[in-house]
């Protein structure tokens, strides 16, 4: 999600992003992927995996993205992940990585909705009555959001019928 | 073992460091001279015990139980870190170069050096740096990674990477009547009111290239030691330049050296100051603690403003912009 797309209002950020209403990816900072040390015969078997999980997080997100999200699914934000507002916009510290992230403002209207205490439904319900915005273009960008803050396990999703996802 | 026990007062948190070599006493008067005292003040002092390596015993890998948490390949001259977790404590690996290893509950670092004396006087200072800028973390005092400066008890944070300009905006200020709190990590807190700047005197580093712009450092020339990457030189040995004292940040900018004639500003938003400021000042190691850091860096861009500098050429024009913009501020 690149927040300069959404410094306008939604309908001008929703032709800059592709037709989107909320972009489908967030912000990240990428000084540690800059700075990674080229994988030599020293390196370690635990750093290596991370850096392989790095590597195959678009591929795993891009999975995800196609597996089917329920109305009624709840979505909860991690209590492992520092957020504060600035001039309306989200930025979330993962304080077990350290990474952090930086969410529009309609990403961070949907992080704070997202404390497990109503379902995804009623999410989109809300930026629907917020936003103007039709529900089908609300819904499936808020998936897309969802799916990327679970991604990055800075949410854990929940689902009725099958437990944690 | 002869010893060295040296009581530092930083801004009233007390500072202990012990050593047995004279490479790091030295050391330690460099980082942290300006805050020298002949006693520890009152309270729980942060401890720091810091060694020459005496075999390769010292230098071993951590133990089993230790987690890799992150490696970063240029840290304090050209060594590469490795960080590892290892139960509350924090271990800092330099290669063979040393080791630190913090314990944020107990307030303590203790470590070693292979060869404290080399490869430059600053060298061994670095370590010592680090490990009081990380004890001071836990007592809610921030190293930012930035010039400070101040005029008439306003604040100017002049924050950014290496390379990005801060040495030089911090000499064009001084130059132009600003005082110095610090040309690479003043300390930030709050207070009952809201944050305090505060100095953390040292020596400054130059480049050759900073010099040619500032004809009065040619003066002092002479005294220019030679750290590991830069020269650098006492700041009081330069007429008109000058400590400052602890002020309230007014202003924050962020420079971006660019390959125009003239420096320009523009607004930054408080999330995009956040963004720049964040990896100028917080490693995450304890959650909590990085949590409120956090939390105290978001309240500094949302009542500080922020300011992208494009650092031109006209070097020297800096204190003109940076006074506008105080003007306006005041308007």
């Amino acid at each position: 999600m690149n927040p300069k797309n959404f410094d306008k209002n939604p309908a001008e950020a929703a032709s800059e992003a592709g037709g989107s209403f909320i972009g489908a990816e967030l912000r990240v900072d990428a000084a540690d992927e800059e700075d990674s040390p080229v994988i030599t015969s020293q390196t370690s078997g635990q750093e290596i995996r991370r850096r392989a999980g790095e590597a195959l997080g678009p591929l795993l997100r891009s999975m995800l993205g196609s597996a089917p999200l329920a109305p009624q699914d709840v979505c909860r934000r991690s209590s492992e992940v520092s957020f504060a507002e600035v001039d309306g916009e989200a930025v979330l510290l993962d304080l077990r990585s350290g990474h952090y992230y930086t969410l529009n403002q309609q990403g961070t209207v949907i992080w704070q909705l997202l404390t497990g205490s109503c379902d995804l439904g009623a999410v989109a319900d809300l930026l629907c009555e917020r936003y103007e915005v039709d529900r089908e273009t609300a819904w499936q960008d808020l998936v897309a959001l969802v799916h990327n803050l679970c991604c990055e396990k800075l949410a854990t999703l929940e689902a009725p019928d099958r437990g944690r996802l | 073992m002869a010893g060295f026990e040296l009581p530092f007062d930083i801004h009233g948190e007390p500072l202990f460091l012990k050593t047995g070599a004279k490479a790091i006493a030295d050391a330690a008067r460099d980082a942290l001279g300006g805050f020298a005292v002949e006693r520890l003040p009152a309270g729980a002092p942060l401890e720091i015990d810091l060694q020459a390596a005496d075999g390769s015993e010292d230098l071993q890998p951590p133990r089993s139980t230790a987690v890799l948490v992150r490696e970063v390949p240029q840290v304090a001259g050209s060594v590469p870190l490795s960080l590892y977790r290892d139960g509350c404590r924090w271990r800092f690996d330099f290669g063979g170069a040393g080791r630190l290893l913090l314990d944020p509950v107990l307030g303590r670092v203790t470590g070693c050096l292979a060869a404290p004396g080399c490869p430059a006087p600053d060298w061994a200072a670095g370590f010592v740096l680090l490990s009081a800028i990380e004890l001071l973390r836990t007592r809610g005092r921030y190293a930012v990674h930035g010039a400070g400066l101040e005029r008439e008890g306003r604040g100017v944070l002049v924050v950014g990477a290496s390379g990005a300009g801060k040495t030089t905006a911090c000499l064009s200020l001084l130059r132009a009547g600003y005082r110095c709190l610090s040309d690479d990590h003043p300390l930030l807190c709050t207070d009952g009111d809201g944050f305090q700047l505060l100095p953390f005197p040292g020596r400054i580093a130059v480049t050759q290239r900073t010099v040619s712009w500032f004809p009065e450092l040619r003066a002092v020339e002479p005294e220019f030691r030679s750290d590991t990457r830069k020269r650098s030189f006492p700041l009081d040995r330069v007429a008109d330049y000058s400590w400052g004292e602890r002020c309230r940040p007014a202003l924050l900018i962020f420079p971006r050296i660019v390959d125009w004639p003239e420096s320009s500003v523009a607004r930054l938003s408080g999330a995009r100051a956040l963004e720049e400021l964040l990896p100028q000042t917080l490693l995450v190691l304890d959650p909590q603690l990085a949590g409120a850091q956090f939390q105290v860096m978001s309240e500094l861009v949302r009542t500080t403003p922020a300011y992208r500098l494009h650092f031109g050429e006209d070097v020297t024009r800096l204190p003109e912009i940076v006074d506008r913009l105080l003007e306006s501020l005041e308007v």
